[in-house]
């Protein structure tokens, strides 16, 4: 769609340069560097509390930072924030919706924020409902009377009615039953076929390695190793270096 | 026993917190007492004083006006207790444990309609008793006056039960049928709380005129309801046949059989209507939703539309914001006029040497009226609660994030401000000097509270050791009462008018500076706020 063509041409869809992340003395991401190419799914994995959600809160425009630099499709997210907002969907780890709000009028809200027209909104709002196999008369209910996997759908679904470049996912599957998971892999590796690309957090390695090009495992502070399993390296691989970084991680907290 | 098991898992699920600690529960437990002890002292204080009065005018027409209290108890207890039918017995979230589980539809609902009963219980009796013993302390009746009043807290709540359940099925069926009308719901709110601001003025003006020891209590009521109220309360059953029966011992065929009739067929009635329309709401029938057309907005006008519905549409703000704000006009004539009639009847020697001091009371209560209802909507960050997380990643500038959030919640406090001073110049109630310094005072309170709501928020998130969002609702009371509290200062000193009205203007505008001037930082600590 229109948005997609904002960005600048021949730039990674994401590039983080030396990004530290501090509260206080304490830090949790330091020096980061990471590339996600257009057309490239991109996994990042880690134990709890190495700094997931606190890069993807930095990419995103909700945690601000004052090292390092991070761009989406060529745009600055601290300096050109809005140009660099309208490159991305992102869905939360718990969705994040207005539960006052029906589906529909929250789809509405986010298409209404990124400008599109009633007829992109209208064409995209049914191509995602069957998609994501949602009721569309689910749509006009309340998103408070939604069980955890609908409002998860909802998320998807907002994060994604633009048609963003560079699609952020924090801990997705998290709700969603197995047919929906698989749905999500597919549109997953829909999107990077098409051109878009995909970051994205989870606890699950096999949904990761299923789905992703590349995947980063973050350990202290900065990733430990990039598993390139479009390259060669296999599942086993992706396992093995993670168990064993982890170990290493445990050891050295010890 | 099945069924027993229900009562309880439904006692548990409307009392019990989720992961609340001992403490919690305890001390939770113990507010509500005392909120019940003093709700029940009230009640009986106000009951004493006007049955007194009554005793005194020999007046006849005391027991139909006990008669009145009970039935306008009776009713709040059926509407609170159709409002609390209605979130037992259509409640999604309990369908989903429920009904995986063995039991018949006539269980369920047989063990909601109990747990709705002993609650009429309680509350009736909360409500009901305080009327009946004093009464019956104020005429010295004997034990079988009491035994008869324990008799009453147990028949009525039947009864009440019986139509409340009745009333929930109307509720519901409303309720459903309102989902897609969003200009009838709010027709609708502002209907009601016109009708709950009437019935408050008529217990001010009751409990006003039972402060007074020289006023008499039919003034409170108009001149022809107390001469028909015998007439009058006949419309109320079954309370005015229960009362009629026991006291004057009159129309006994009449009277047991209205009993007899609303003692049978309304429990009976709301059981079976309320198994009916349960099984066909399990089933899924009647909850046909209208499709809406995809629709989108520009910027500006798509953040207004949210931050409409989060007032509008969200529970938490439609009890604390906007439903006040429709009742202010009528909140403010009620309270206003009632202040000034007592005033000038118990105080009149006090206004002969400080005539202004009645419109200083006006102004100080409409500028605390209109500066606490504002605070309530004023943590618009808050407001956002998870929603926080997806807003900010939006493209939209900071600048008309801000605006949108400063302006939906001023523009509907400022309207609300200018019908109630409208209504209270109108009607007289009002000087003009008072309307003008309400006007500018309360317009530069909104303003700044509006502001100082999203400077609070934003400093919560991420630049404050210390939360600092408390001192929202401790400034919308302090400043009014500062700026008040000059303006009295002003009269036992002597000023003049004019003096007294800019001096409370001024103290207004110096505080609601400060928000103001710190808006040129906001934009830096918008973009800068922790949001995740």
């Amino acid at each position: 769609m229109e948005n997609a063509n904002v960005t600048l041409e021949n730039t990674p869809a994401l590039a983080i340069s030396e990004l530290t992340k501090a509260y206080g003395k304490q830090v949790v991401i330091r020096d980061l560097n990471l590339t996600v190419e257009r057309g490239e799914v991109f996994g990042f994995i880690g134990r709890n509390g190495t700094g997931k959600s606190t890069t993807i809160g930095c990419m995103v425009g909700l945690k601000p930072f004052k090292k390092g630099r991070i761009l989406i499709g060529g745009h600055d997210i601290q300096q050109d924030t809005i140009e660099a907002k309208k490159l991305l969907g992102y869905v939360p780890s718990e969705p994040a919706c207005y539960e006052m709000m029906t589906g529909r009028e929250f789809l509405s809200f986010i298409a209404s924020a990124f400008g599109l027209t009633a007829e992109a909104f209208d064409t995209r709002i049914q191509e995602l409902v069957a998609r994501f196999d949602f009721n569309p008369i689910d749509l006009d209910r309340r998103i408070g009377h939604y069980s955890l996997g609908m409002k998860q759908k909802i998320s998807l679904m907002s994060a994604l009615v633009h048609d963003p470049l560079l699609w952020v996912l924090d801990e997705p599957t998290i709700g969603l039953d197995a047919p929906a998971t698989a749905e999500l892999a597919h549109t997953l590796r829909q999107q990077a076929k098409e051109g878009r690309s995909v970051f994205i957090t989870s606890h699950s390695i096999e949904f990761v390695a299923r789905c992703c090009d590349r995947v980063a495992i973050l350990a202290q502070e900065n990733v430990a190793r990039i598993v390139d399993l479009r390259g060669g390296e296999t599942f086993a691989d992706l396992k093995l270096a993670y168990d064993t970084i982890c170990l290493h991680h445990s050891e050295a907290q010890a | 026993m099945r069924v027993l098991g229900l009562v309880k898992k439904e006692v548990v699920s409307h009392f019990r917190r989720v992961d609340a600690s001992v403490w919690t529960t305890f001390s939770s437990a113990a507010l509500t007492v005392l909120g019940a002890v003093i709700i029940a002292a009230l009640i009986g204080y106000v009951t004493y004083t006007v049955d007194s009065k009554m005793l005194e005018a020999a007046s006849s027409s005391a027991p139909y006006l006990i008669a009145l209290f009970l039935f306008i108890f009776a009713a709040f207890n059926c509407v609170d207790g159709a409002l609390r039918a209605r979130r037992t017995f259509y409640s999604e979230s309990d369908r989903e444990i429920v009904n995986p589980l063995p039991y018949k539809p006539y269980e369920i609902v047989l063990s909601k309609t109990i747990f709705l009963w002993l609650y009429q219980i309680a509350e009736g009796a909360l409500l009901s008793l305080p009327v009946l013993l004093v009464f019956g302390i104020n005429r010295d009746y004997g034990a079988g006056y009491y035994v008869v009043s324990v008799i009453y807290c147990l028949v009525i709540p039947t009864m009440v039960t019986g139509a409340s359940l009745i009333l929930s099925v109307v509720f519901q069926w409303v309720y459903r049928w309102m989902r897609g009308h969003d200009l009838i719901q709010f027709l609708l709110a502002a209907v009601v709380v016109v009708g709950l601001c009437f019935i408050y003025a008529l217990f001010l003006r009751l409990f006003l005129a039972s402060l007074s020891q020289e006023s008499d209590i039919s003034g409170a009521l108009p001149g022809a309801f107390m001469e028909n109220l015998e007439h009058i309360t006949s419309f109320m059953p079954p309370v005015y046949h229960f009362i009629d029966l026991w006291i004057s011992g009159a129309h006994q065929f009449v009277n047991i059989m209205v009993l007899l009739l609303c003692g049978l067929a309304l429990p009976a009635g709301g059981y079976f209507l309320s198994l009916w329309y349960y099984q066909r709401w399990d089933r899924g029938l009647g909850s046909r939703i209208k499709a809406r057309r995809n629709r989108t907005y520009p910027a500006f006008t798509n953040l207004l539309r949210k931050e409409l519905i989060l007032l509008f549409k969200d529970s938490p703000s439609i009890f604390s914001y906007t439903s006040l704000l429709i009742m202010m006009p009528f909140l403010g004539y009620v309270v206003i006029s009632a202040f000034n009639a007592i005033l000038g009847t118990n105080m009149s020697v006090v206004l002969n040497y400080y005539p202004l001091l009645t419109e200083i009371i006006d102004v100080a209560l409409i500028l605390l009226f209109v500066s606490i209802i504002n605070s309530s909507a004023s943590l618009s960050l808050t407001r956002e609660g998870r929603g926080l997380a997806v807003y900010k990643t939006l493209p939209v500038s900071p600048w008309m994030t801000i605006a949108s959030k400063i302006s939906v919640p001023s523009a509907l406090s400022a309207f609300s401000l200018i019908v109630t001073l409208a209504v209270l110049g109108g009607l007289g109630e009002l000087s003009g000097a008072s309307i003008g310094v309400c006007l500018g005072g309360g317009l530069l309170l909104i303003l700044a509270q509006n502001f100082l709501g999203i400077e609070l928020d934003v400093y919560d998130r991420g630049y404050g050791r210390v939360r600092l969002s408390f001192l929202a609702s401790i400034c919308s009371i302090l400043i009014p009462l500062v700026a008040s509290l000059g303006g009295f200062l002003g009269i036992f000193l002597g000023w003049s008018t004019a003096l007294i009205y800019a001096f409370i203007f001024l103290v207004l505008a110096a505080f609601s500076a400060i928000p103001l001037i710190l808006t040129c930082r906001l934009r830096r600590l918008f973009v800068n706020m922790e949001a995740m």
